[in-house]
């Protein structure tokens, strides 16, 4: 999978969120979204996503634009700041009843990705219940269990522990020999630093910086 | 199947998740009925004792329906003062509440999931018409189940047979004598009323996707004032006032154009939504 973003702006009335991206991004990297709150990185993952459209510029999948008709990657996991689901079922409930749209992994594959997660597929305990950071974790599983050729995480260590933040290392990192295109972003910049190859800083809808990983070191590239 | 999928979601999200929901329609619906009983008694058998001693078989569901939901008599003019229907008005607003921001909200949380998974703004849409119209479904239903069960528990006439009497009393109006076929009966007061509920809560919808929810629930009360005040053929909410169909015989309201003008506001309101998402963004409300 390829993905190309060009001259991509995004505005709502007279505020610029996204300032003319250009980027592409390949399958089989992982690729860090760095910068403050109110950077552009959440809005830059929802234009990737298409839940969001831009309002000049394109979005170009293997090539094919994207519409206002044909807007959704094809195949995609998504962690979208704090995961919502249904309160009154548990997480594999919940997992199932999403796989179901799909149809295309089966039940022991969800109780798989939650486990991935460090969640029990057997608790019966609803997800209102959940804790921060199991909310977090099974997150998380939705986003992965599918297999997805994209991933999208955004802030996916937030409200978690260290047990928590060494797992989505780890997701990550099986996502990428998979072949995944993984997309994170994240406040902490060791821990985006350690799980991405290329970083790309945000600064008020801008890219200002790139860094790509060469032997364990960053080195800098022109934007 | 990925849209049943999708409406199965959207009925556990929402519809199963707080029966206590439900629970308020039905204690809604006992109160209206207590205060109907109230009415009739402290009336009949206060005000004028032994006067007009009214048979509890000869008062009917008709009753029930027509002076606890069937809305009033328009402004007539002259020295009339115009009230608005206090318990007409609470039944709808109370509905359109239920319906109000579900689908927005769902925009921006676990509806993220569902979209990208169909990949179909279009689907996701209709969806959530679909779950609108079942939640109206279910309201009318639970209200006019608990009214229907109520009249029956307590030895009253289960039937749309009206009574002049109490007619005459609660509208000031006489009865005109008409033949009215339980049918026409049923379809102007629980049929008509239903589907105008449909027709409104589903333009509430759209105007969620241009507006914020306090403006469009108070645009659609707006709507039900306006429609409580004047009677006109092209203003739907006449037709979710029983009282004013052309089967009661006062107003000549007819059954078919309020079908026609609620599928004129269902089927464009559909038809909007599908329009207006193929260009907007799904965030969370701001």
């Amino acid at each position: 999978m390829v993905i190309e973003l060009q001259s991509v702006v995004k505005q709502f009335g007279p505020d610029t969120v996204l300032d003319r991206i250009s980027l592409t991004l390949r399958s089989g990297v992982v690729y860090g979204f760095q910068g403050i709150n109110g950077s552009g990185k959440t809005m830059l993952m929802r234009l990737i996503s298409g839940l969001i459209y831009p309002t000049s510029g394109t979005v170009l999948i293997d090539g094919t634009p994207k519409t206002g008709q044909n807007n959704f990657p094809e195949s995609m996991g998504l962690l979208i700041e704090t995961p919502s689901f249904v309160p009154g079922q548990t997480g594999f409930e919940n997992l199932r009843m999403l796989a179901g749209i799909k149809g295309k992994i089966s039940d022991p594959e969800v109780e798989h990705a939650l486990e991935r997660v460090g969640l029990d597929p057997h608790d019966r305990r609803k997800y209102r219940k959940y804790s921060l950071g199991m909310k977090q974790r099974l997150g998380i599983a939705c986003a992965i269990m599918e297999r997805p050729d994209l991933l999208i995480l955004d802030e996916p260590v937030n409200a978690l522990d260290e047990d928590g933040i060494a797992l989505v290392k780890q997701i990550v990192r099986e996502e990428k020999e998979r072949g995944a295109l993984v997309l994170l972003s994240c406040h902490d910049f060791e821990s985006l630093s350690e799980m991405s190859d290329v970083i790309f800083r945000l600064v008020a809808g801008k890219i200002t910086r790139k860094t790509v990983k060469r032997n364990g070191t960053f080195v800098e590239e022109s934007v | 199947m990925k849209f049943f999928k999708m409406l199965q979601y959207d009925l556990r999200q929402s519809f199963l998740e707080k029966p206590s929901k439900w629970l308020l329609v039905v204690l809604l619906s006992a109160f209206l009925f207590l205060r109907f009983t109230v009415d009739v008694y402290q009336y009949f058998l206060l005000e004028l004792p032994g006067y007009l001693q009214i048979d509890p078989l000869s008062i009917s569901f008709a009753d029930v329906l027509l002076e606890t939901v069937g809305g009033d008599f328009p402004y007539r003019g002259g020295d009339q003062q115009f009230t608005v229907p206090a318990a007409w008005l609470f039944v709808y607003m109370f509905c359109f509440y239920f319906t109000l921001s579900y689908a927005r909200d769902d925009m921006a949380r676990g509806g993220i999931q569902v979209v990208t998974r169909v990949r179909s703004k279009t689907m996701w849409w209709v969806s959530k018409c679909v779950w609108n119209a079942l939640t109206v479904t279910c309201y009318f239903a639970l209200l006019y189940g608990v009214l229907f069960a109520l009249t029956w528990c307590t030895g009253k006439n289960p039937d749309f047979t009206v009574n002049a009497r109490i007619f005459d009393a609660y509208f000031a109006y006489p009865l005109p004598s008409l033949e009215r076929s339980q049918l026409a009966m049923c379809i102007a007061l629980c049929v008509l009323p239903w589907l105008a509920a449909v027709a409104m809560s589903l333009v509430q919808m759209t105007l969620l996707l241009f507006i914020r929810p306090a403006f469009a629930y108070v645009f659609t009360g707006m709507w039900l004032v306006v429609g409580a005040y004047y009677a006109n053929e092209l203003i739907l909410p006449n037709y979710a006032a029983g009282v004013r169909s052309i089967t009661v015989g006062i107003y000549g309201f007819r059954p078919e154009v309020g079908v026609i003008l609620s599928l004129a506001f269902i089927l464009p309101s559909v038809f909007a939504g599908i329009v207006a998402l193929r260009k907007k963004d799904m965030l969370p409300v701001q």
